[in-house]
């Protein structure tokens, strides 16, 4: 009865749920984060270019965008779920089942490439609708039910390949990485769009502000009438298919499919996010800061390479960068409950 | 008048209690009713022995997830934790008895060392558990390259076969270290204060501070602890593969969580035990085994293992219907 009460009040009075939108939009922006985030770009970029002159060289950064890239679409619907204080496990075997479409269909041609890639699109959708029906109406911990789905994919992949998959990237799906447009690679351009795309449903969509809403407080979001599951499940979606397009990027970069090609970009796309700035509970962190991050992980791997660090080393630094970063803005207080 | 808005809690012994790590046992019977029947090899001696090695490394490594689980945290480093501890025990392991049993001990205090590590940045360092270990498993993976760079090391056959072998002949080893675990360190520390707190900082982290229950005490020790039992189950797969790798060993992080959930350890902490978990594990660990015999292709496994995961999840899920106000699922 009580409950019942309450919810009247803040349905009754719109005002007031735009005003708590706001609010937790400003809180959400998270200036001071972003700002440490380029600035360690900087730092990358200088060491990069003490290191080697070379580095410092346009086409040089260019190369280090492009492989940026691949990461920052993937960490767009990454970004999506952990606002809503949910994770995505699903990212490396719904980019694998997505290339393996990709090459299996146009078997290195490229006449039916536009189907292909809309078929694994689709399918990497509906991925997405089945972990987002899970934890949405059955509220299933996102990250169990991500894991299950990310081990039914591989199996699904394996056996769909017999694992050994075959076919090459098709020129179309090549174009994308090594393609330019004006000079700028098109998976740079296509990045750029979709992330002045995510920059604007984020701030200034009902579905942007739900998913801060939700991950900040499930009961209130609730209570002020925004319907949650539906975002919830669209994160889900949009995760998956940001996943999918990253696996045919990275098809397209590595020219064919293989086997496990996207373990090493599950770990690193939630990084990326919480490098940052969005704070892994939810309900906090812009796409700005996010581009920032997908560009700090792959300038740091590139510069320990650079400085002929031994990939055991690379990945201890790699760990203690991570935590850093963490030290810096991602402490919580003590009450938090 | 009776005060029906709240009843005296019941003292009596309810099934339904129990239901969750159940489900996990009845699964197991399950499966290891249709492996018999597949193979009717199974229940003779050696493949038993062979079955319950091959689940004992994720059994331990689950048992470690299940305490941080329980605290309502999560580990992501235990895969790492292993490969570590596996590294230094190939790298140090030398004929004798003494200075191998000497390597025992060393392992032990390395995987504690990793345990406390994560301990010490979630419960002082104020940061969330799913990060931390997820940076310091990158980490500890590196260190164990450097400590192995290439596949290899020295493990003493009597070590191999005393671990996975049979004592007297009969009982495998596995079991008996298996039993001792659950007998002899599980359920003394359920019981012991600290035991309790892991529960209680799980149930609600505020009102076990409010209780008094010194929070971050407990997650340093439920961290550290979750590091030990790592490098015990390090040492196990040690004596089970005789070699070592820097490279493998990353499964445990994921299988931990899976075989944890499915023996019915609630995902936001508080609830369930290593009882349920134990059964997870072998659950988890049988499944190839089952579909070899079934003469499924292999590629199978990875489908029906995440198949299981999300059934066993879903079963849980039935009290979603049940509720009639929508706020109680939210907290």
């Amino acid at each position: 009865m009580e409950s019942e009460s309450y919810m009247s009040e803040a349905v009754s009075s719109q005002t007031t749920k735009r005003w708590t939108l706001r609010v937790l939009g400003e809180a959400g922006s998270n200036r001071r984060s972003v700002t440490i985030a380029y600035f360690f770009v900087l730092v990358l970029v200088a060491i990069g270019g003490a290191l080697a002159p070379g580095f410092v060289k346009p086409q040089s950064l260019m190369q280090q965008l492009v492989l940026a890239s691949i990461l920052g679409v993937i960490c767009i619907g990454q970004m999506a779920v952990i606002l809503t204080g949910n994770i995505d496990l699903s990212v490396s075997w719904t980019m694998n089942l997505t290339s393996v479409i990709v090459t299996s269909i146009t078997r290195g041609e490229n006449q039916s490439v536009g189907e292909a890639i809309a078929i694994a699109l689709l399918v990497a959708a509906a991925i997405g609708l089945f972990n987002g029906l899970g934890v949405a109406y059955l509220r299933l911990p996102s990250m169990v039910m991500t894991l299950g789905v990310n081990a039914m994919l591989q199996g699904v992949t394996l056996v769909l390949t017999g694992a050994q998959p075959k076919g090459n990237a098709p020129e179309v799906v090549r174009w994308l990485i090594v393609g330019r447009v004006a000079g700028i690679p098109v998976s740079v351009i296509l990045w750029a769009i979709l992330s002045i795309a995510t920059i604007f449903v984020l701030s200034r969509t009902v579905f942007g502000r739900s998913l801060y809403a939700g991950g900040s407080n499930q009961i209130a979001t609730y209570l002020s009438g925004i319907r949650m599951q539906r975002s919830l499940i669209l994160a889900f979606v949009i995760s998956a298919v940001c996943s999918g397009l990253g696996g045919i990027l990275l098809c397209g970069y590595g020219g064919q499919s293989y086997l496990s090609m996207g373990e090493t970009y599950q770990m690193p796309a939630i990084a990326a996010v919480v490098v940052g700035g969005t704070s892994i509970l939810g309900g906090s962190g812009t796409y700005v800061g996010v581009i920032a991050g997908a560009i700090i992980l792959v300038l740091l791997q590139n510069v320990l390479s650079l400085a002929h660090v031994k990939y055991a080393g690379q990945l201890i630094i790699y760990g203690i960068a991570i935590l850093t970063m963490l030290f810096v803005y991602g402490r919580q207080s003590t009450d938090r409950e | 008048m009776t005060d029906v808005s709240n009843p005296k809690p019941k003292k009596k012994f309810s099934i339904m209690r129990y239901y969750r790590p159940l489900i996990a046992y009845a699964a197991l019977i399950l499966l290891l009713i249709i492996y018999r029947s597949l193979s009717p090899i199974v229940f003779r001696l050696p493949v038993l022995t062979a079955m319950f090695n091959q689940g004992m490394a994720l059994a331990i490594t689950s048992i470690a997830q299940t305490m941080v689980i329980l605290t309502a945290g999560i580990d992501l480093s235990i895969g790492s934790i292993v490969t570590l501890s596996n590294c230094v025990a190939v790298t140090n392991m030398q004929p004798g008895v003494a200075p191998t049993l000497g390597v025992v001990v060393l392992v032990l205090l390395v995987g504690s060392l990793a345990g406390a590590i994560n301990g010490f940045l979630v419960a002082f360092g104020r940061l969330p558990p799913i990060i931390v270990t997820l940076a310091t498993a990158s980490i500890f993976n590196g260190i164990a390259l450097y400590v192995l760079p290439n596949p290899g090391g020295f493990v003493p056959e009597w070590y191999t076969n005393a671990l996975t072998g049979r004592v007297f002949g009969v009982i495998p080893t596995a079991l008996i270290l298996l039993i001792v675990l659950f007998v002899f360190v599980w359920t003394p520390l359920k019981r012991s204060p600290l035991g309790q707190a892991i529960y209680a900082v799980g149930s609600s982290e505020a009102s076990a501070r409010m209780s008094g229950v010194n929070v971050r005490r407990t997650k340093l020790l439920t961290y550290t602890f979750a590091g030990t039992l790592c490098a015990l189950a390090a040492l196990f797969l040690t004596a089970q593969t005789a070699s070592g790798d820097a490279t493998q060993g990353g499964v445990y992080t994921l299988n931990s969580i899976a075989a944890t959930v499915i023996g019915g350890t609630s995902f936001s902490g508080g609830v369930g035990g290593a009882a349920g978990t134990i059964a997870g594990a072998y659950v988890f660990a049988i499944i190839p085994n089952v579909l070899f015999a079934a003469r499924v292709s292999p590629f199978m496994k990875e489908l029906l293992q995440g198949a299981v995961l999300v059934v066993t999840i879903s079963l849980g899920a039935a009290r979603v219907f049940r509720v009639k106000n929508r706020l109680d699922i939210m907290k």
